[in-house]
């Protein structure tokens, strides 16, 4: 039982009665918050007259894979697994960069360190959409344009995943580390053995928040990557819905359908770390 | 086939080509000189070309099969890749080439409509045409001879820049109304036949739309365009948007006012689906609930249907009068860049645009468009839905789309505005002097 | 956490000497590095390179030329800057209060449910929508929100209500824009906050309790303050992140109608790629990182005062 609940369980003093309330509210916000999902991957499945029907059709009951197999018609199978291996190096690569810059910023002291953390905040107030130029150039002059690295290596810099590893490791005694060292522990051990264990949780949802960021994105993709076979999911998807209207909106939707899955699972699996605290080396009551 | 409107497929074809364009000039910014970077990044090898389309992936393989057929001709191979982007606003299609052309991808040629002609061609980034055009004098004669003169007429009119000849179109556009003909019987209401006025069309759009969970007309989204939705019922008002020379907007006059005045009345009594959001005409069409829209041929691409249920139902009517006659039509060709690497190739890949049998097979399916050489329109007419010969008979009546260098952006103005007044947020008067002065303002600016 | 252990640990640990010092600055500097290395490559040459490009008269297919100051000085007649900027922080004030609130209620909710199988399932079902692509997303939410087809507002009709043109029209363009930002990244509030609540340590609400504190004090004087870090994190992501949507009035109401809906960021993406005015774009984007440099600013300041770090 994670010691987390049994805070704001007691705090809130919640009675039996109230609590029922409570999760028969949770089961209908949860349901209201999937709904739009629900409805695209049912349309999905609808023939093109019923998927903008009025009233919505929810059920197909004319059910056809024929948005399926326009979408598999174009390589969207190749973009899914490049999709999954560039979010899978970024989030990796990216961790590992946030929570090394992390543990400099939170427990080292160094001159500078202040003025050098606020600049990397600023970086968040940078707009995407007209750097886009001079990054261009950038990644032009390191002649990544049009390979897949073009989408890992500037997404490993992510400002927002180090301030919250900050943030967390803050939290951390120090004696910890202190223990550490005397026992002969240099910093990456420590990091490896005191700090990455008891940040499960926000090493977690860094993966979570960057991991989301890249599988989605389409901005960046769509402007390094030129060739068919090496785009990402979302860019194919997009490609698709180019057509003004009359697009293949159900392929659109088998699409997003499809992407939503591994999403899912993989944050399904991520909830374990996330909130239930495995990997502690806490006290469990 | 592509199956772009033509406001997107524009400027889909704009950027293509501004992407194009800047691999000379912006690279001469950035590394020694544009003919050495150019030379340097486009093609390898004579036989080779590399050309933009703003096709879907979807099209991808059926334009490359088309295209197979110039290869096996010339030898020369194509490589294609798609200018499209989604975002549903051409806009953010020039945003992605045209940054990723900044960088130096290679580029031979692109599809490029009216909208983006003199952007390219003002701004000195295109070769002239004119000796190539001498070399080929027969075929090239019998080419011209082929269109519309009343069309190439006003299409050299706006092609003139220091007199020089810079696009070779291959392909056009024109609007007509799109129809269901059983609904028009199911509710004993005439077939629009060529001179129906605005009230016949008014009566079948309330009529049709009486029905509930059916409109009468459809009005584009999420905004409506000015090729669709402005131009065709301003022109068949006896109103203008543009002067002839296209130097100013000149929306502020009674016929325009009282056009937007019209289709905003459609809204009102719900006969059209209100803009905003998405509403698939197409499918709504092939459903069975939605009486007409209008539209060039790239329908016959998007409604999800057979060719031949298509042709069996939905037919093709000109657009309804109200005291004047006339249509816009828009244009594409493959421009020639100075930065082009294999000119001559690319010249025979020009020619082969407007070769006969290209046009009378291919050209529809290419770029959602009618061939352009008048022989060969009759023939791929007959394949599309009764009433596609209207697209040929339309031509004399047709004024260009907007072709300045800003166009997109003007383009833009007119959608939005358009959008206000059909949604009530301004009046129509009050709208068409809005739209005047910020087109007027937008194309005083310096691009 | 190891509060337990802990207690014990900090009887025995030592604190830092004055060597360390040293060799903490070149550890942090080695630690730093790839960071440091992407960060300039990434984020600061571009930043450069867009106050270069403000300098310059440029629409991107042709050379640039160097104007000076000529774009700064067009600022001052900009007609569509004021309202702009007003929609923006319209927006982004909804937004945050709204991720605040909402994020922390549905934390809470979550973390006070003891049936496991209820709470796996509000948190997949909250934060699914945050793991979907924003263009499709957008796409989704212009069908759902079509007046003439779309279900919302076909199902509030039937409830009698009558529902605007959520996507043009004037006043209900931008409402229907926060809704769609709520409902696609609340996600992220929700598990900042479930982290947060993690890592209150349960003595404190026990030592609390006994001393007799009531449910609601307790959560006001250890809860609330002991968020504070998270509740400064997901108000300034939601801040910033909020301030440059782009994709929600790009896809779903294209700034309209005219420029009710115009975020900032659609405004220079505009200027840039529109108008081929890509001098001005740099701009304008640069008033927008100095208007959000001030706010990380203050936003520092409040947090000094604010945000309470738990420090052992």
């Amino acid at each position: 039982m994670s010691v987390s609940n049994l805070v704001v369980r007691s705090s809130l003093a919640v009675r039996s009665r109230g609590r029922y309330l409570l999760g028969a509210f949770l089961i209908l916000a949860g349901f209201l918050m999937l709904l739009p999902v629900i409805w695209v991957v049912l349309q999905s499945f609808e023939v093109p007259a019923d998927q903008s029907a009025v009233p919505p059709v929810w059920f197909p009951h004319r059910f056809t894979l024929g948005s399926y197999r326009t979408l598999f018609a174009t390589p969207f199978l190749v973009d899914m697994l490049n999709s999954v291996a560039i979010t899978a190096a970024v989030i990796g690569g990216a961790a590992v960069v946030s929570v090394l810059a992390a543990y400099a910023f939170a427990r080292l002291e160094f001159r500078g360190r202040e003025l050098l953390f606020t600049l990397f905040l600023a970086a968040l107030t940078l707009p995407s959409q007209v750097a886009a130029v001079p990054e261009f150039v950038v990644v032009k002059y390191l002649k990544l344009l049009d390979t897949r690295a073009s989408l890992v290596i500037p997404a490993l810099i992510q400002v927002l995943a180090i301030f919250l590893l900050r943030q967390h490791i803050r939290t951390i005694p120090r004696d910890l580390d202190d223990a550490a060292r005397i026992d002969g522990a240099g910093h990456l051990r420590i990091i490896r053995h005191i700090i990455v264990p008891m940040s499960w949780p926000a090493i977690s949802a860094v993966m979570v928040i960057t991991g989301q960021y890249i599988w989605n994105d389409f901005f960046w993709p769509n402007l390094f990557i030129t060739t068919q076979d090496k785009m990402t999911a979302p860019l194919a998807l997009y490609n698709l819905e180019s057509v003004s209207g009359g697009g293949p909106i159900g392929a659109v939707f088998a699409g997003l359908s499809l992407l939503c899955i591994p999403c899912v699972i993989a944050f399904v699996f991520l909830q374990r770390r996330l909130m239930e605290g495995i990997g502690y080396r806490g006290i469990s009551r | 086939m592509n199956a772009l409107s033509r406001r997107r497929f524009l400027s889909a074809s704009a950027k293509t080509a501004a992407a194009a364009a800047i691999a000379g000039p912006v690279i001469a910014g950035c590394s020694t000189s544009s003919s050495s970077g150019a030379s340097s990044v486009t093609s390898k090898g004579d036989d080779v070309l590399t050309l933009g389309f703003p096709g879907t992936p979807k099209t991808f393989t059926s334009t490359q099969k088309l295209l197979s057929k110039f290869t096996k001709q010339t030898g020369i191979t194509v490589n294609f890749f798609t200018t499209n982007t989604s975002s549903n606003t051409w806009v953010s299609v020039f945003q992605e080439i045209s940054t990723r052309l900044a960088g130096g991808q290679p580029m031979d040629s692109a599809n490029i409509a009216t909208e983006g002609m003199l952007l390219f061609a003002k701004q000195g980034l295109l070769e002239p045409l004119d000796d190539y055009i001498a070399k080929d004098q027969a075929f090239m004669t019998s080419f011209y001879n082929d269109i519309d003169q009343q069309m190439l007429a006003a299409f050299r009119q706006l092609d003139n820049v220091d007199g020089k000849t810079y696009f070779v179109p291959y392909v056009y556009n024109v609007m007509s109304m799109w129809y269901n003909p059983s609904l028009f019987k199911a509710h004993n209401l005439p077939a629009p036949a060529p001179g129906w006025t605005w009230d016949d069309f008014e009566r079948a759009a309330t009529t049709i739309a009486s029905a509930p969970n059916r409109y009468g007309y459809a009005i584009s989204t999420p905004v409506p365009g000015p090729f669709i939705d402005v131009y065709p019922w301003v022109l068949t008002n006896g109103g203008q948007i543009m002067n002839t020379a296209q130097t100013q907007c000149v929306s502020d006059n009674a016929a325009a006012i009282e056009a937007a005045a019209f289709v905003r009345n459609l809204v009102v009594k719900q006969a059209a689906n209100p803009p905003g959001g998405t509403y698939n005409q197409f499918t709504a069409m092939a459903a069975g609930n939605l009486g007409m829209f209008g539209g060039g041929v790239w329908p016959n691409n998007s409604i999800p249907l057979t060719q031949s249920q298509i042709n069996s139902q939905v037919a093709i009517a000109p657009w309804p009068k109200h005291g004047a006659d006339g249509t816009p039509v828009g244009l594409a060709a493959f421009p020639m860049f100075k930065s082009t690497a294999n000119k001559k190739a690319l010249w025979e890949f020009i020619k082969f645009s407007v070769s006969p049998d290209f046009q009378a097979a291919d050209v529809g399916i290419f770029s959602g468009g009618m061939p352009i050489r008048k022989s060969s329109a009759t023939t791929y007419a007959a394949t599309l839905p009764p009433g596609t010969d209207n697209f040929i008979s339309e031509l004399p009546n047709s004024t260009m789309i907007v072709g300045v260098p800003n166009g997109s952006a003007v383009e833009n103005q007119m959608s939005t505005v358009w959008e206000q007044i059909l949604t009530g947020a301004v009046s129509p008067a009050a709208g068409m002097k809005a739209m005047q002065d910020s087109c007027n303002q937008l194309m005083t600016q310096k691009v | 956490m190891t509060y337990g252990e802990n207690k014990v640990l900090v009887t025995a640990g030592k604190r830092a000497t004055a060597p360390r010092a040293r060799c903490d600055r070149v550890a942090a500097y080695l630690l730093l590095s790839p960071a440091l290395a992407l960060y300039i490559a990434f984020i600061g040459i571009p930043l450069a390179g867009i106050v270069v490009i403000s300098l310059l008269q440029w629409n991107l297919i042709s050379p640039p030329h160097y104007v000076g100051l000529a774009n700064y000085r067009t600022l001052a007649h900009d007609s569509q800057l004021g309202q702009t900027l007003w929609n923006t922080l319209l927006f982004d004030i909804m937004t945050t209060a709204l991720h605040v609130v909402i994020g922390l209620a549905l934390a809470v909710a979550v973390t006070a449910i003891r049936s496991r199988a209820i709470r796996y399932w509000a948190r997949t079902a909250i934060v699914t929508p945050f793991l979907m692509s924003a263009g499709v997303v957008a796409l989704m939410w212009s069908y759902l929100m079509a007046d003439s087809t779309g279900p919302l507002n076909y199902y509030l009709r039937r409830t009698g209500l009558h529902p605007p043109n959520w996507l043009a029209s004037s006043t209900w363009s931008l409402p229907a824009l926060v809704i769609i930002d709520m409902w696609a990244t609340i996600g992220f509030a929700f598990i900042v906050y479930l982290v947060g609540l993690q890592a209150i340590p349960a003595d404190l609400h026990e030592a609390a309790a006994i001393d007799g504190a009531g449910a609601w004090q307790r959560f006001r004087k250890i809860t609330l303050p002991l968020l504070s870090p998270a509740t400064f994190l997901v108000a300034a992501a939601g801040f910033i992140g909020a301030f440059e949507i782009f994709t929600w009035p790009l896809i779903d109401t294209n700034g309209g109608p005219g420029i009710a809906s115009q975020t900032i960021l659609l405004y220079i993406y505009r200027e840039a790629f529109q108008n081929y005015q890509f001098g001005y774009s740099a701009v304008v984007s640069l008033v927008n990182v100095a208007i959000l440099v001030s706010f990380v600013a203050v936003a520092g300041v409040l947090a000094r005062r604010w945000v309470h770090y738990e420090r052992v």
